[in-house]
């Protein structure tokens, strides 16, 4: 009798055993494969930072100086780019450096373009000789440029004061613009 | 007038060394009275402006009448808040890849002023983004072919201050393609030629300046990938130059550059430039073309011929000081 008890007893455990592999591992072998197929579609970005003026903060100065500093564009682009620049403050008619009255003429004022010895060097090309502002066009600053990521170039004014320049407040705006080549 | 002044000083008045006093003293007060200097501080309009603006490049074919909506994104990367000031502008672009922007509807070719936009003047706060609709409505009448214009997303800083100076503004470009294609088979073409490949026709060494120069030679825009592979005269190519991916105008050129290091010590070297663009049936098309230079170490072989010609006449003036010669055995 107790033989007999035992018997069902092991017989209803391991019913429960398997009850029990079944509920937590039963579905293991019942696995039907999934495909997952992740897609993105990426669209053409820049980014474009203008850094740092502080180093064209010139201040009060006198006529006849000649003064310089450094700006710096940080391009983050997946398609080849292009980026200019023109003046677009300063005399209504020419974007001359002005203070309403006066103005300063665009052949004192140039600038150059190099690749930032800190970050990744861009592709393409720079402005290596003085160019003046041209409040009328688009001048070059970086041609050629292919993606990359956080790249920059350095911009750097020089500005030569006219001796005879009259004192007042002169002012003018300069647009940088970054565009797919 | 001296007498005037003199009046106002009330001394020495007969004095012309006083009168001299007094008209360095009256021009010195006047000049303090005005500003001597020039006052150039920046503006620093939008100092630091990040911005983010995707998609820059969107192609489109659509026939006249039809109507397209496309979504821009622009984001403020900056710490601070920024003015955003969306435009169109018709654009035009230079062999040497740089841009021209020019007012609506300019350009013959002009498809700005069929660019709608929902919004044209918002601010963004510090890391923030916001999607502008631009609406592309194609006249019923229009002249097939290429249309290209551009939404110009410009930042202004807040808060910028009203000082003078020289402000920097960044801005950028997002430009729109338009293919209208016409009516039949074959009304537009997509074509594109390597016109030139410049090289010098001999070099010393290197680096070597090489410009290919690719011409649009159909009616609508074509992006072009191009690439340069230099092997010497054994036919082993010893250099390759990806020259990346361009857009060129239809009628327009464009001047790829780059630069070849190093060359070979001696010998011929053939540059083979390659093209690869879709064709208006999408069909990928392979160009090339070739050109030879020559590498001739000029100052090396003069120097060897020099060295050869000393020690020659070296030699003949041993022979002749100790009087040898060179004879036959036996």
């Amino acid at each position: 009798m107790g033989i007999r008890y035992l018997g069902l007893a092991f017989l209803a455990a391991a019913c429960c055993a398997a009850a029990l592999v079944f509920l937590f591992f039963g579905a293991t072998g019942a696995a039907v494969t999934k495909t997952v197929s992740p897609s993105v579609q990426l669209g053409s970005s820049f980014t474009l930072s203008m850094n740092d003026a502080t180093n064209v903060q010139w201040g009060s100065q006198s006529a006849g100086a000649s003064l310089s500093g450094t700006i710096e564009a940080q391009v983050t682009a997946n398609v080849s780019w292009a980026l200019t620049v023109q003046p677009t403050g300063g005399d209504s008619s020419t974007h001359e450096l002005s203070d309403d009255t006066h103005r300063i003429a665009a052949s004192c004022f140039t600038y150059t373009s190099c690749a930032d010895s800190a970050n990744p060097p861009p592709a393409g090309n720079g402005r290596s000789t003085s160019t003046q502002f041209d409040g009328d066009n688009q001048t070059d600053v970086w041609t050629g440029g292919t993606p990359t990521v956080g790249c920059a170039v350095d911009i750097t004014y020089v500005l030569n004061v006219p001796g005879s320049q009259p004192p007042g407040a002169y002012t003018t705006t300069h647009t940088y613009t970054l565009a797919p080549a | 007038m001296i007498r005037t002044m003199a009046g106002v000083t009330g001394h020495c008045p007969t004095s012309l060394r006083c009168v001299s006093r007094v008209l360095v003293a009256l021009v010195a007060v006047i000049t303090a009275s005005l500003p001597t200097s020039l006052h150039l501080s920046p503006a620093a309009v939008a100092d630091g402006a990040g911005l983010k603006v995707w998609p820059v490049k969107t192609e489109k074919a659509l026939n006249g009448g039809d109507a397209f909506r496309e979504t821009l994104t622009v984001q403020n990367l900056n710490g601070e808040p920024l003015l955003l000031r969306l435009y169109t502008m018709d654009f035009d672009v230079d062999s040497q890849g740089g841009y021209s922007f020019l007012e609506p509807g300019h350009e013959s070719y002009s498809c700005a002023r069929w660019l709608g936009l929902a919004e044209t003047e918002f601010e963004l706060g510090p890391g923030e983004k916001r999607e502008v609709g631009v609406e592309i409505s194609v006249p019923e009448v229009v002249e097939c072919g290429d249309h290209y214009g551009a939404v110009l997303c410009e930042a202004c800083s807040v808060d910028g201050e009203e000082v003078g100076g020289v402000g920097v503004t960044a801005r950028v470009a997002s430009v729109f393609y338009i293919t209208v294609p016409g009516m039949g088979p074959g009304s537009v073409v997509a074509c594109a030629e390597i016109s030139q490949l410049r090289l010098p026709g001999w070099v010393e060494n290197g680096p070597v300046d090489v410009a290919v120069v690719l011409s649009n030679t159909g009616d609508v825009h074509v992006d072009v990938a191009a690439e340069i592979a230099f092997q010497d005269f054994r036919g082993r190519v010893f250099s390759t130059v990806d020259l990346g991916q361009t857009t060129i105008l239809p009628g327009n050129e464009r001047v790829l550059q780059t630069t070849l290091e190093t060359t070979p010590f001696v010998g011929s070297v053939t540059a083979r430039a390659v093209i690869g663009y879709y064709d208006h049936e999408r069909e990928l098309v392979n160009k090339e073309r070739s050109v030879r230079f020559i590498v001739v170490p000029v100052k090396i072989a003069v120097g060897a011929f020099v060295g050869i010609l000393i020690v020659t006449w070296l030699l003949l003036r041993l022979k002749k000081k100790y009087h040898v010669s060179i004879q036959r055995r036996g």
